[in-house]
């Protein structure tokens, strides 16, 4: 079994080459991947991915296990990036229904160390596809675009207390079906 | 408002919070609440993790030819290494950071709007890192308007964290500690990198009074006073 997740990014904390080489190799798929299903431009995505990786070396102290694994953490950082990203082109339209069309591709066949991770998607998936379109929209547009409630408001052309319990619903509801999928 | 209430209004918050879509003023709120009630703390962890799932969903794809050695490249220190360390506490202690007031990554951002008791409040309910003294204190503009918060560490090095509101960024130029005798200590290599900064001081926390977060012109952006 390789070095943990963990160690790597301390490796990466501590400008160690092939630590930082080998953090980069293992989370590179995934940041470009997001990155590019968020800006869609790959040019952009390249851009985005990159920066992200330097914020995560830059504040790799920050990583707190408790909340989350290394990996949703950078994830967490090329989101960002990549939503200052699209704020800036704002001529891009934001396309939720373009967005989940991506999302439904089918996990490729995953190792028996991936299929905990492939079943956990899974029921993400199915449980977004529990909402109600407006709502599975207001959460994609907050999750993947980093549109705040006000924002999904205009984009939406909807009241802001609309937006804001369309957002509240939709996770609670994915809350409540997490919770039962995991009781199976 | 009664603690029910409190409750019921955090867990309306609470997604926004957990998506990063919420603004300073919410943020802070529930974070002073999510603090002291562990059922909210829990509500606030089940939905981070949806929202951290949603981005799990994202197709992998592999980056263009060249990609790992243009970020490798951007990360070699060419700066001399020993001040990447100034930045670099224990891991355990700015994870205790993290937890307590849910800085994400990236967003990295506090909103303080209450007053310096919410400090006082924030220095009684954290968690201790390892047995050593750690509080919160608001960065004031000069009409004593919040604009940031000021963590702060005593320990071997005492180490302090600022996060700046982003209307006040850009106006910060540099950071000035100011110690309990008077002197005025520039802190060298100190910029704001999405409106963060951290590291260790070159003296003690119970000898520090402020610190000046300093525009340009030499006029105090920001101060936090101890």
């Amino acid at each position: 079994m390789g070095t943990s997740d963990e160690a790597l990014l301390a490796g990466l904390a501590t400008g160690d080459r092939d630590a930082s080489a080998a953090f980069v190799r293992r989370f590179q798929r995934r940041a470009f991947g997001l990155a590019r299903t968020i800006v869609g431009d790959p040019g952009t995505a390249e851009d985005v991915a990159q920066e992200a990786f330097v914020r995560a070396w830059r504040y790799a102290a920050s990583y707190d296990a408790r909340r989350g694994t290394v990996l949703t953490w950078l994830l967490t950082i090329v989101r960002n990036v990549a939503v200052d990203r699209v704020r800036v082109r704002q001529a891009e339209p934001l396309d939720p229904e373009l967005l989940e069309s991506k999302l439904r591709l089918q996990d490729e066949r995953a190792t028996p160390d991936e299929q905990a991770a492939v079943v956990e998607r899974d029921h993400v998936r199915s449980a977004l596809t529990t909402l109600p379109e407006e709502q599975r929209r207001a959460l994609l547009l907050a999750a993947y675009f980093g549109r705040t409630a006000g924002e999904i408001a205009e984009l939406e052309s909807i009241p802001l207390g609309t937006a804001k319990t369309r957002v509240r619903t939709a996770m609670r509801r994915m809350r409540d079906w997490m919770e039962v999928s995991d009781e199976r | 408002m009664s603690a029910d209430a409190r409750c019921d209004e955090t867990r309306d918050l609470l997604p926004e919070l957990a998506l990063g879509i919420a603004d300073g003023a919410d943020r802070a709120r529930i974070l002073a609440h999510v603090a002291e009630c562990a059922d909210c703390r829990r509500e606030l962890e089940r939905q981070a993790a949806i929202a951290d799932g949603l981005l799990l969903l994202a197709p992998e794809h592999e980056p263009p030819p060249g990609f790992e050695l243009a970020v490798l490249r951007e990360i070699e220190p060419s700066q001399p290494v020993r001040r990447r360390r100034a930045f670099l506490p224990r891991l355990a202690f700015v994870g205790a950071v993290a937890a307590a007031v849910a800085i994400t990554a990236g967003a990295m951002l506090v909103g303080f709007r209450d007053d310096r008791r919410l400090a006082e409040h924030y220095r009684a309910t954290l968690a201790q890192a390892e047995g050593t003294y750690f509080g919160a204190v608001p960065l004031t503009d000069p009409a004593g308007r919040p604009g940031g918060v000021l963590f702060a560490y005593r320990g071997a090095p005492s180490w302090i964290l600022v996060t700046v509101e982003p209307e006040h960024r850009a106006a910060v130029a540099r950071a000035e500690l100011v110690a309990r005798d008077g002197r005025r200590i520039p802190i060298p290599g100190f910029e704001l990198a999405s409106g963060v900064w951290g590291g260790s001081l070159p003296l003690d926390l119970r000898d520090l009074a402020a610190v000046h977060l300093v525009g340009a012109d030499g006029r105090s952006v920001l101060v936090a006073t101890f």
